[in-house]
Order: C-alpha cells, then sequence, then structure tokens
C-alpha cells in the first residue's frame, strides 16, 4: 500500500520544459518542397542570362540551431581548397554570412562572376561551414523527409557560361521532352524563361502554366521549322516537344 | 457434482431443441393500417425570392385514427448529398420563408398517423429563384450600346439588367452571342460576346468580372470572339476560326486559355458549331480544308480522323463543301451529329450524319442525303436541330422550316407576319434533369414593324411540328434583339 501511494504520488511530478541546451549552430538548410535546393549544391549558368550581364550573386539558405541572438553573429564559411577549381577573386566573392540580430536564417551570398574561359568548362566552388565564436557547425548531411527539412555543412556550386540542364528537368519532361542544350536554348529563346519553378509546394507556376509554355515552344519550333526545315540537336536528334 | 450438471445441461439441451416443435396456432387480431394519400396541385414550384414558399395539400385516410396526424417538411439541396437539411413547417400546407440560396431543391412532406405511427411522404422539387437565377437572357441593342432583359420561367420581365451593376456602362453594340450556359465544378460560366470583345461575368448579377484579354495566356489580336463551349471539363473559345483551349481538371493555380493548336496540314479556320464526344473529344469542320478534324482533350492537339473505307458513304477528311451548320442529334454512348452543306457552286444543299463510336460493323459515316429541298436554307442565319427527331429547323426571311432530313424536303412551320424579322433561335434546354420541356420549346426572337422586338415560345410536337402550329406564349415591349440565351438554374 505504501509503494503504491508513492508511485502515484511520483506521477504528479511537474515536468520541465525542454530546452535547447546545445551551443548556438548553423547549417545549409535543404527544404524539403524546393526541389531546387533539395541537392547538396547548385548550378549557376551565365549562358541562359543576357550577354551584358557579367556578375550575379548566388544566395544559398542558411539556418541556425538554438535560440535567436540580440546581436548580430556569424557564420564562418570557408573554401574546401582541395575540391574547389574556382579561383577566388576571378570566378566568385564569398561575402561574409551574418546572421542578423534576433533572427534564425540567413544566406550564403556568393557573387559569381563571368569569365571567358567559362565558356570553356565548369568550375566549381567547394564551402564548408567551420566553426566561429559565434556558430558550431550545425547538422553534417541529413535528407529531407517529408515533411521534415533536411540540412548539410558543405556546399557545392558549380559555375559556367555553358547551357546546363535544369535541376528540375525531372519533372519538365511531360512538357518539354527530353532535355538537349539545343532544345533548352530553344526553349529559352520561345518563352523568355530559363528558370522554371515548377513541380514543388510554392512553385510559381503552374500546371496550366506549363501547358503554355509547352504550346509557346511547340508554336515556335512550327514557325521555325517551316523556314529552316528540322531543328537538329548537339546529337543529331531532331528536337521536338510532346 | 460433474455428473448433476453434465445431466441439468443435457436435460435444458432437450427441451430446447423440443421447444422448436411447438405449434403456432396463430391467433393475432390483424387491422388494415390507415392509408394515407398526399396530393397538391404541382410537384415541381418555383418560388421567387423573396416570396414565400406556398404549397398546399389534400390528404385522404382510409381509416382515420383518433389520435389524427402530425406534418413535416423538410428542404434539402436536390444535388449531392443532403447534408443541409432543414424543418420548414409542421403543418397540413405550407407557408415558408426561404433563406436558401438559389438553386434546385428537394421538399419531403411527412405525414405520420400518430395513432400507429406509420408515415408516408411525398417529395417536391423546388427551384428558388432570383429575378435573375434562371431564364431567357435577352441581349437588347440600345443606342451607344446593348443592355440585358430576363424573361423568368414565372413569365416575370426584368429589364435592363446589365447596366446597373457595370457603372451604367452598356454592353459594346452588336453584341451578339451569349453561348450555352454551362455548370462545371459548381461554377456557372456567362461569357458575352461582341464582334469585337468579350467578357465573362458573374452569373449572379452580371457585374463584369474578367475583360476578355484577361481570359487567355495570350489573347487574340485583333479579338474577334465567336463561340465558346464548355463539355465536361474541357473548355474551347473560338476565336477568328482559331480554338483557344483550356482544362478544368488540374491541380490547383493559374488556368487561363492556353494557345490554339497547330493544324496538321497548316492554316485552318474552325467552323463555330459545337460537336463534342466524350468518347473522342471535340470534332471541327476546317472551312480552308472542307475536312472534319478531331481535338483531343489531353493535349487538344488536332489529328485527322482515320482513313475512309471505299465503301463510306463520305471522307470525314475530304468532305470538300461548305458547311451550313453541325450539331448534335442523338446523346449517348454513341454520338450521332448532323451536318448540312452547300456545295461550291452553291446550287446544292446536303445533310452528312455521322457517329463517334460506332458499333462493331458499323463505320463512322452513318448517312447522306445529296440534294435538299430547303427553301432558304443556303442563306439561313438561325439554325436547331431536334435531339429526338431527324429534323433541322431553320429561319429565312419571315419564315420557320423544319427540314425533316431523310426525307430530304423542308417545309414551313410558322410564318410571322410580312416584313418580320427573325433576331435569334435558340432551342429550350435547361441544365435541370427534371425540366420536361427540355428540347421541345424553340424560343425565337423578331424584330417587328422595324422597331417591335418579341420572344415567343414554340412547343414541338411529337410530330416535330409545333404544337397547335402556333406559338404559346409571346413578350413584348423589347426593341432590337439580338439574342437569346437560356440561363439554367445554378
Amino acid at each position: 500500500m505504501p509503494l503504491s501511494a508513492l508511485l502515484i504520488l511520483a506521477s504528479c511530478k511537474e515536468e520541465e520544459l525542454l530546452k535547447y541546451d546545445q551551443p548556438a549552430m548553423a547549417y545549409f538548410y535543404k527544404d524539403y518542397f524546393n526541389v531546387t535546393a533539395v541537392n547538396d549544391s547548385t548550378v549557376y549558368s551565365f549562358a541562359i542570362r543576357p550577354d551584358a550581364q557579367m556578375t550575379d550573386t548566388v544566395k544559398v539558405p542558411v539556418r541556425i540551431m538554438g535560440p535567436a541572438a540580440a546581436v548580430d553573429r556569424v557564420v564562418n564559411i570557408l573554401v574546401i581548397a582541395d575540391s574547389s577549381t574556382a579561383v577566388a577573386a576571378t570566378h566568385y566573392e564569398l561575402l561574409p554570412v551574418i546572421v542578423k540580430a534576433n533572427e534564425f536564417t540567413t544566406f550564403m551570398e556568393v557573387v559569381v562572376k563571368r569569365t571567358a574561359d567559362l565558356k570553356l568548362g565548369e568550375v566549381k566552388l567547394w564551402v564548408e561551414i567551420k566553426e566561429s565564436p559565434d556558430f558550431k557547425p550545425g547538422i553534417p548531411a541529413t535528407t529531407p523527409t517529408n515533411p521534415h527539412a533536411g540540412g548539410n555543412l558543405k556546399y557545392k556550386i558549380r559555375l559556367n557560361d555553358i547551357l546546363t540542364q535544369p535541376s528540375n528537368w525531372n519533372v519538365l519532361t511531360s512538357f518539354f521532352g527530353v532535355y538537349s542544350k539545343v532544345k533548352y536554348l530553344f526553349i529559352i529563346q520561345a518563352t523568355g524563361l530559363s528558370v522554371f519553378s515548377y513541380g514543388f509546394s510554392g512553385a510559381a507556376l503552374s500546371y496550366a502554366d506549363m501547358n503554355f509554355l509547352n504550346d509557346q515552344c511547340k508554336v515556335k519550333l512550327a514557325q521555325y521549322e517551316s523556314i529552316n526545315g528540322p531543328l537538329l540537336d548537339e546529337n543529331g536528334v531532331r528536337v521536338t516537344f510532346p | 457434482m460433474k455428473n448433476i450438471l453434465t445431466s441439468l445441461l443435457f436435460v435444458v439441451a432437450v427441451l430446447l431443441f423440443l421447444g422448436s416443435c411447438y405449434k403456432d396456432e396463430g391467433n393475432y387480431d390483424y387491422t388494415d393500417i390507415n392509408n394515407i394519400s398526399i396530393t397538391s396541385d404541382s410537384n415541381s414550384i418555383r418560388v421567387m425570392l423573396p416570396d414565400t414558399l406556398r404549397v398546399n395539400t389534400v390528404i385522404t385516410q382510409t381509416k382515420p385514427g383518433t389520435e389524427g396526424l402530425s406534418f413535416q417538411w423538410v428542404l434539402y439541396p436536390a444535388i449531392g448529398a443532403p447534408t443541409t437539411r432543414r424543418t420548414i413547417g409542421t403543418d397540413q400546407n405550407l407557408k415558408a420563408i426561404i433563406t436558401e440560396e438559389p438553386g434546385s431543391y428537394r421538399l419531403d412532406f411527412f405525414v405520420k398517423d400518430k395513432q400507429t405511427g406509420v408515415e408516408f411522404q411525398k417529395t417536391f422539387s423546388i427551384s428558388v429563384l432570383t429575378k435573375l437565377s434562371e431564364g431567357w437572357v435577352v441581349v437588347e441593342e440600345k443606342a451607344g450600346g446593348c443592355d440585358l432583359t430576363m424573361i423568368t420561367p414565372i413569365d416575370s420581365i426584368y429589364r435592363d439588367v446589365y447596366s446597373p451593376t457595370n457603372g451604367d456602362q452598356l454592353l459594346p453594340l452588336g453584341t451578339s452571342r451569349i453561348p450555352d450556359i454551362k455548370t462545371n465544378r459548381g461554377i456557372q460560366s456567362v461569357y458575352v460576346l461582341s464582334p469585337a470583345d468579350g467578357q465573362y461575368v458573374s452569373t449572379e448579377n452580371f457585374l463584369k468580372v474578367r475583360p476578355y484579354p484577361e481570359l487567355f495566356y495570350q489573347a487574340p489580336n485583333p479579338p474577334k470572339p465567336q463561340e465558346y463551349f464548355m463539355n465536361t471539363d474541357f473548355e474551347v473559345m473560338v476565336d477568328n476560326g482559331k480554338l483557344y483551349n483550356r482544362a478544368l481538371n488540374l491541380p490547383a493555380g493559374n488556368n487561363k486559355l492556353t494557345l490554339p493548336p497547330l493544324g496538321p496540314a497548316g492554316d485552318y479556320y474552325m467552323a463555330p458549331f459545337e460537336m463534342y464526344a466524350a468518347a473522342i473529344g471535340y470534332i471541327w469542320y476546317d472551312t480552308i480544308g472542307q475536312r472534319f478534324y478531331r481535338q483531343s482533350t489531353t493535349n487538344f492537339e488536332l489529328s485527322a480522323f482515320g482513313s475512309a473505307q471505299p465503301t463510306d458513304l463520305f471522307d470525314m477528311n475530304n468532305i470538300g463543301k461548305r458547311l451550313i451548320y453541325a450539331e448534335v442529334n442523338a446523346v449517348g454512348a454513341n454520338n450521332v451529329f448532323y451536318s448540312f452543306f452547300r456545295n461550291n457552286n452553291d446550287d446544292s444543299l446536303f445533310a452528312f450524319s455521322f457517329q463517334t463510336s460506332p458499333p462493331t460493323g458499323q463505320r463512322m459515316p452513318v448517312a447522306r442525303y445529296d440534294g435538299l429541298d430547303a427553301p432558304g436554307m443556303h442563306t439561313a442565319k438561325f439554325f436547331v436541330l431536334s435531339r429526338s427527331l431527324p429534323h433541322l429547323y431553320y429561319t429565312s426571311g419571315n419564315v420557320i422550316y423544319r427540314l425533316d432530313i431523310p426525307a430530304k424536303t423542308a417545309a414551313p412551320v410558322y410564318t410571322f407576319p410580312a416584313g418580320t424579322e427573325i433576331r435569334a433561335m435558340k432551342m429550350y434546354r435547361n441544365l435541370k434533369t427534371t425540366d420536361a420541356n427540355t428540347n421541345k420549346m424553340i424560343a425565337v426572337a423578331t424584330l417587328e414593324g422595324g422597331t417591335q422586338g418579341k420572344v415567343y415560345y414554340f412547343p414541338i410536337a411529337a410530330t416535330g411540328n409545333f404544337t397547335n402550329n402556333t406559338y404559346s406564349k409571346v413578350f413584348t415591349g423589347f426593341g432590337k434583339i439580338n439574342e437569346i440565351t437560356f440561363k439554367s438554374l445554378k
């Protein structure tokens, strides 16, 4: 009897709220719903930008673990020299990464520069989050699993001036078909778009929008073929659209 | 102890077994129930808001009980699951204020014999209307533009209902097309088409909701709207012979009419006549190639029909004639269409019929009738095809003709006074499936004496002639009418 009374009374103990008692950490954020950010890398191509555009800024989302702070804090991001082929100051400039006071997110901003050699081949920039006085490295490498996001400490930016396949082409095939560089360039000219925000929650383009882009391509291709004959891609295959 | 228990269980089992042999002497006291019959003036009632709904009933009983009857009137939507049932009365005769939205409803009347508890029921169809919710929409030409007038199912007329809700703006001059008004996914689409403009208006009050260019990803330039069709989830706007399509069964998001499909054999100009069959999609007649095409509802692409056989009555891919009119005649799993042609010399008339899902052993062409004897059909402007007989109604001058297609002969079925101009003609088609008059009444708009607009109702007899060879109703007081279109209750 005394034992059971003690057990009952023990159940009345107030449990304290869990609190984050780890050091502040930072990591590259991988949104499950954003297919372009699911991977640990991104491709930036000047080939789909106007000829006059010589620089741009690539933004990669960064999040922190732990509470926000009342002051600005610095995330230490370093280039992994032995894995990178991009040359600092020539191909890119890595800007300081600051988590502003009272905020949980920020961006790693990399200024990319258009150089002649990018037309000949791709360069890679590997970066990694290292320890700083404000943040330790956070989530090392996790794959997003619906509905949870994932994270990583390393990130790769591939930089070129050559047409490169959009990372979400797998969801564009029903509108554009099999990828080829010639086809992609034609699509850019026909639609005026080079990035197709489609196939994930919050995407800017609807299914009907994509149907319209498909129609635009078909109409423009018919016009092209009526003047020039079939358009052949880099593999000698005739460009068509579904 | 165990033996005693076993013996007792055995005795109980034997008694239960023998009990089943007991003979039922059947000494019951049967009595006839009180059979109640309920009658009323009509089973289909329209109530125009804000009027009250009134239903008077007559009740007869075969064996009235001593405790009397109880009554209950329950109103609920006719379409979909009746999740919103509302008791609106508990007396024998109903007089109830209706707070429901305009629409189709069912009204169940329950009569219970309080002595026996036996209940009887009668169901009524109720149409809750506003002045704009159902009826013929009439486009009238005014000085400087056009306005709309409604003729309701209870024959009330509400004039000039467009301009007050649109800042006193009129529709463009020459507005002459309100395509069939359909309801899909709970949305009733009302388009008003003018010679060089168009608009989508609210079904509730005709407020202009979207101007013509906003209906498209890339609007036709210049705009020349001709027709709009909606079948299941597939919309088509016909503009200057081109087909601007939209599917409604897509994931949520921006959705507008997309670009016209490419012509399989170059440029095309489709005649704006509705031919649709669920099995194959839309069918169009290209007036340039003088041939039919089919249009997929999957990707809206146009394609040719299968090659003709030597025994076919005609080749869908090579007609070589000028289309006058086309419409479906029989709707079902195998739709049958009639198309009417004149030859390129303009000295002969033809009717071709085809089916979209030929039974085994049959071909798509069903029949052809060359050399129709149909006065004025060459230049006729208005056509209506029967849905029950192989008859085509058309107008020429002040005369309505009926063409008996197999007999290849047309004859007048009604002649208006000399000088009457026929301005529009439509078949009455109410989307309410319970409406008995659907496809059995033709409405005609006229201009008489140069200024007097009228709308006539012509009920169709089983023979195809007009009942008693005349109209049943006429509505007057209109000006120059450009168009009439029936708007069903949403």
